[in-house]
């Protein structure tokens, strides 16, 4: 939203207060200022000069030397090529160095001619929309002044975020910006449209009714509708300040009955329709909603697809406006529009913005209605635009008294608010005197009834349309402008009780630091969005139903992952292009559809080991280990993996290496090594290995118990080794758990003292077996029947001794 | 035969250098000394040092041993010579002899450790490795381990508000429509939907999350007043994503509710956020601002730390770097997640974690921080 503060100043006087002070003193009160812009700062350096002679340019029959006098500022020879230049007349002239809205002036040589500067026309100039030759200037004009002293003033803009003014529909036309600011500044407030303004226009209006008749037909989204004819109009430019207002605001200037429309809009903050009424069928206009789908060919050159349910205003045969969000393309103004019928009116916020939506059509006016306008002043728009109508085409007379539809006019009470200086002092946080309340909120329009310990608190119709319901919104006008700066702060009394992290919290932290101190493993954070693309390089299987954005940025990240190691493998692809060797982790999330609760979300950790010159399954599967053993939740490894968290199925396993990580009946992990077919997907010549951890099914497990001490060992420990044999391709696991399955309470300690392939399909492991007891020392002949026991044990299920 | 005083005198200044209570004893000891036998003892003595240190081996020093207080050596054989001295004689010079055995002794093992010392010195060097050779100069790729950036800063930041009492919780990430907008006071048609630009899932009921803020809602569900917790997250804009843009983000949302909470109660807490953050005080400004689920709305920002206030890319060369959206709970949020307005109230505030880690580290570029890329991430390394 672009203010000019001249503009501003015709409702408070701004003295000299600088606009940069102005920005500061509006962003620390009502809504962030973003910028402050001079779009007119080159006008300081136009000058006015007269065209002395003119002569043919000797080169280019199109172009034309002219000597101008600038008075005291010398005499300048400039080429040029508009037609309406001719010797005596004044124009502005601007010299090289100047820079225009277009681009800086330069001087240079044009086919021989030197050209020193250029004579501007005033949409070079940036101050009107006229480009059919050089702007010719009053007679009266000095030669050498500058064309802003010319002018008068400068429009200075200052831009507000569009974001912060959200709940303040009251501030989107210059006279709501004034009235904030005399309320801050506290100057009067210079209320020219106020009732007595509209009672005299009202009582300068015919007392007949005009051509056209309107009517509200059912309940839709206008919530009132005012129209007023005026005949004998003429499509013109608007005049120059209007064009130079209109700019500075950010609009294009169109022409004087278009602009009135937007220059009320900026102004006092209503959008305003101006129909061509000679389009206007059977002089009738009917706001109803469709009942029948619709197409409307519209103002900015598209087509809206209506369906039944959209409020349009129609005449006798169909719709011509989507009331509230633009104008058709039949019914608007025309270069040869002789009458106008002069629409303001107010709609419901969310039916604006659910159409506008629809239609995809933003507008200024669609933006401003679902914020919430005030519909009692509605009145004022049509006026205004009348005002200026009668005033800028000289010859218009207003055809009937003003047209209205809608609820009677008290049909909109203010909405009244109770609380106290007590409730407000104690949202703020400091003491704030009962009088400084009612001050600060009469100077910002609010009426306030003091009774015994309340505060009866009426809010303006201006302000009653959005985010003003409780007396925490009168808490925030008094906070605001005595400056939240100025309350200091204070910690709150009450208890605090201890507080033990969460579960969650601290796995997370755990995890991340075995990943890091003993995995020594970097941690990435990728997007948790995914493509198809990613998916079938990692061979994925796709899930029936997957989780898909309806509105994605691109096709790379359309949908959320199902799990981190489509992931993890693009970071190794990237990574493997600088690095021979390395290690990530992440702690991430995987999300499923859930046929009840429309999504799920698994919390995992996800782990790669990336090596060209050798596996670090091993590795990583310590780390793994160690993790589960600092977080101190029980676990037990398996060969293979029952699907939970790598589809047992999936192409990237490398054939019998893959382990799966068991709590009681739960996989809670998988430790796998990548097929080198699906590396090549990546372009990964390396040995890459990946865990996969769910962390969720872990914080449930974790208990962080005590450790419960044994006593040491008494009596001593016995050792015996024994050789057994296995089948070469066969996993020491499966040796161990044979002896394990023994559950022998004598077995202090298990550990492979060595491994020897004797040949294609043998090998030799030797076990340490370390046998002790509580009550005593193990007599030779106990120790000879429990290393029996584990040898027949072992030997039955394939492991005899190796003879 | 040299002086016997200067020789004796020379040797038990030698030991009174260590042990300054023999230097009497020596010196009274010499008076009864006879001439030519003392002599002898203090020259064998500093024939003994010669050899030791001519004997660099064990076997060589060994020898030395044998010659000097082996069963013939020349200190033994004084020994020898006692026999022949008259009584009065016997005494003194038989303690004057087993000194000098003992400082032989001495001597001879002080040598003789060295020489052990040198010759295992010796075969150790073979075995010695390069410390020069360490795993952090050997190429074998990436070896550095470390925190993520964005997840160390989130840690600090948690500590900071558990210290201060606060729990540390989070939500899903695909919310609903009730927890992401409807709860937090913003209704499908209101235009602050407009605010953000939201990742919609075909159902039309469920976003990807587009603020911390829904983890108020889920936060007060699931707990009674008085409460405080923080809840740092992902969360997700439907926007082009370019060296300050990015689809996902770090927020970190805080929330306190109680009786009687203030304005001051948020300064208060933004001011120990800022300050535990950056270890000094950190000047703030606070302003109004708009979000639909606080009443007041604010935001308090920070003086930038780049520029000190002259304007830098930081900061938008505003000299400010907006970090803190925060205000009071709005009345209809409460309701929302079943706490009576008229008996509690609560201040919340997001804060975006990104950007004030690009502030601290000078990042240009906030793409690199969900590259996976480990020429970034080992920049951050912890070992």
């Amino acid at each position: 939203m672009r203010i000019s503060l001249s503009w501003l100043s015709d409702f408070v006087a701004l003295n000299d207060t600088s606009p940069e002070g102005l920005a500061k003193l509006f962003t620390s009160t009502t809504a962030e200022v973003e910028d402050v812009l001079r779009p007119e700062a080159h006008l300081q350096h136009c000058l006015v000069v007269e065209v002395r002679t003119l002569r043919p340019h000797p080169q280019n029959r199109d172009l034309q030397v002219a000597e101008v006098d600038a008075g005291p500022a010398g005499k300048f020879q400039v080429v040029c090529g508009a037609p309406n230049v001719r010797s005596g007349m004044k124009c502005a002239y601007a010299p090289a160095g100047v820079v225009l809205p277009a681009g800086p002036v330069e001087a240079k040589d044009i086919q021989g001619e030197r050209s020193s500067g250029f004579l501007a026309s005033q949409q070079e100039l940036g101050v009107g929309s006229d480009h059919s030759g050089v702007w010719e200037l009053p007679a009266a004009a000095r030669m050498g002044q500058s064309v802003r002293d010319i002018l008068g003033d400068e429009h200075v803009v200052i831009e507000f975020d569009n974001k912060s003014l959200t709940h303040r529909p009251d501030l989107w036309g210059h006279l709501g910006v004034g009235r904030e600011l005399a309320a801050i500044l506290r100057r009067p407030f210079k209320d020219l449209y106020a009732e007595s303004w509209q009672s005299k226009w009202q009582e300068k209006l015919p007392p007949h009714r005009g051509p056209i008749q309107v009517s509200l037909d059912g309940p839709s989204s206008c919530v009132c509708y005012y129209g007023l004819s005026i005949d004998n109009v003429k499509v013109a430019p608007s005049p120059l300040w209007m064009q130079r207002r209109l700019i500075a605001a950010g609009l294009r200037p169109i022409n004087n009955l278009v602009d009135i429309g937007n220059y009320v809009m900026l102004e006092v903050g209503g959008p305003v329709h101006m129909f061509d009424r000679s389009q206007i069928r059977a002089n009738k206009i009917v706001v109803r909603r469709l009942s029948q789908p619709s197409e409307l060919p519209l103002l900015d050159g598209t087509t809206a697809q209506l369906v039944p349910g959209d409020t349009v205003v129609c005449d006798a045969q169909g719709p011509l406006v989507v009331g509230g969000i633009i104008g058709g393309l039949s019914s608007g103004i025309q270069p040869d529009t002789q009458s106008v019928f002069i629409e303001a009116a107010n709609w419901l916020p969310s039916e604006i913005r659910k159409l506008s939506t629809r239609l995809g059509v933003r507008t200024d006016s669609s933006a401003r209605f679902e914020k919430g306008l005030d519909p009692s002043r509605v009145i004022i728009t049509v006026l205004r635009a009348a005002e200026l109508t009668l005033e800028i085409c000289p010859g218009a007379v207003v055809s009937g008294s003003l047209e209205y539809a809608g609820p009677p006019e008290n049909a909109f009470p203010l909405r009244q608010i109770r609380t106290s200086t007590q409730r407000i002092e104690a949202a703020l946080g400091r003491e704030i005197a009962e009088n400084q309340i009612v001050d600060i909120l009469t100077r910002l329009g609010f009426t306030v009834k003091a009774d015994r310990s309340a505060l009866l608190v009426t809010v303006p119709s201006f302000r009653g349309t959005r985010d003003f319901e409780f007396d925490a919104d009168i808490a925030e006008e008094v906070g605001r402008i005595i400056g939240y700066d100025n309350i200091a702060p204070k910690a709150p009394a009450g208890v605090i009780s201890p507080l033990a992290p969460s579960t969650g919290l601290r796995v997370h932290r755990l995890i991340r630091d075995v990943m890091v101190l003993h995995g020594r493993s970097l941690e990435v954070t990728t997007y948790p969005m995914i493509g198809e693309d990613l998916l079938n390089r990692a061979e994925w299987k796709r899930a029936a139903q997957e989780l898909e954005l309806a509105n994605p940025i691109s096709r790379d990240r359309d949908r959320m992952r199902p799990s981190l190691i489509p992931s993890l493998l693009d970071v190794c692809a990237l990574n493997h292009k600088h690095y021979s060797a390395f290690r990530a982790f992440e702690i991430g999330r995987s999300y499923f559809a859930d046929p009840k609760h429309f999504s799920r979300e698994e919390t995992h950790l996800g782990c790669l080991f990336c090596d060209e010159k050798a596996d670090k399954t091993v590795a990583l599967l310590d780390t793994i280990e160690a993790l589960f053993r600092r977080l101190k939740v029980p676990i037990r490894f398996d060969n293979g993996t029952s699907g939970g968290l790598i589809p047992s199925e999936w192409s990237g396993l490398y054939p019998d290496q893959v382990m799966s990580l068991w709590s009681g009946d739960s996989e809670v992990g998988v430790v796998a090594r990548i097929h080198p077919m699906l590396l090549r997907n990546f372009k990964i010549s390396a040995h890459v290995s990946i865990a996969v951890v769910n962390v969720t099914a872990v914080e449930e497990l974790y208990l962080s118990d005590p450790i419960r001490y044994q006593p040491l060992a008494r009596f001593p420990l016995s050792e015996i080794d024994l050789t057994v044999l296995a089948g070469r391709d066969q996993s020491i696991s499966q040796v161990i758990e044979v002896v394990r399955s023994l559950s022998l309470a004598e077995l202090q300690r298990l550990s492979v003292l060595s491994v020897y392939e004797l040949n294609d399909h043998e090998k030799s492991v030797t076990l340490r077996l370390t046998f002790g007891s509580k009550e005593g020392t193990l007599s030779g002949e106990e120790l000879n029947a429990l290393s029996q026991r584990v040898i027949t044990k072992l030997s039955a299920a394939g492991h005899p001794l190796k003879q | 035969m040299n002086s016997t005083l200067e020789g004796i005198s020379g040797c038990a200044l030698e030991i009174a250098e260590r042990r300054s209570d023999l230097l009497l004893l020596v010196v009274i000891s010499t008076e009864f000394s006879p001439r030519f036998m003392s002599q002898s003892l203090d020259s064998i003595l500093k024939e003994l040092s010669t050899a030791l240190a001519q004997a660099s081996s064990e076997p060589e020093v060994l020898k030395v041993k044998a010659n000097f207080i082996g069963k013939d050596g020349k200190i033994s054989q004084q020994l020898k010579l006692l026999k022949d001295l008259p009584p009065d004689q016997k005494r003194s010079f038989g303690a004057e002899v087993n000194q000098a055995k003992t400082k032989a002794e001495l001597l001879i093992e002080e040598r003789l450790q060295q020489a052990v010392k040198a010759r295992v010195n010796k075969e150790l060097l073979g075995g010695r490795v390069d410390l020069g050779l360490r795993d952090s100069i050997l190429e074998g790729g990436l070896k550095s381990a470390g925190y993520h950036p964005l997840v160390s800063i989130l840690r600090e930041l948690e500590d900071i508000f558990l210290y201060m009492g606060f729990d540390v919780l989070d939500g899903p990430h695909i919310e609903d429509d009730w927890h992401n907008f409807e709860a937090l006071n913003v209704s499908r048609d209101h235009p602050a939907r407009d605010m953000q630009d939201t990742f919609w899932f075909h159902d039309n009921q469920h976003v990807l999350r587009t603020h911390t803020s829904c983890i108020q809602i889920r936060g007060m569900e699931s707990r009674k007043p008085p409460f405080r917790f923080v809840g740092p997250g992902s969360v997700f804009r439907c926007e082009r994503t370019d060296a300050s843009h990015e689809m996902t983000f770090f927020q970190f949302e805080g929330m306190l509710v109680d009786r009687n909470i203030s304005i001051a109660h948020l300064i208060y807490f933004a001011q120990q956020l800022y300050s535990s953050l950056f270890h000094h005080t950190v000047e703030v400004r606070t302003r109004p601002s708009y979000f639909p689920f606080v009443e007041p709305g604010l935001e308090i920002d920070m003086k930038c730390l780049m520029c000190a206030e002259k304007g830098c890319p930081v900061c938008g060369y505003s000299g400010w770097v907006e970090l803190l959206g925060a205000g009071l709970v709005h009345p209809r949020v409460l309701t929302n997640g079943g706490i009576n307005p008229e008996e509690y109230s609560g201040f919340a505030f997001g804060l975006g974690v990104d950007r004030l880690l690009m502030m601290r580290h000078g990042i240009e570029d906030i793409r690199h921080l969900r590259s996976g890329d480990l020429r970034f991430a080992s920049q951050f390394r912890s070992i």
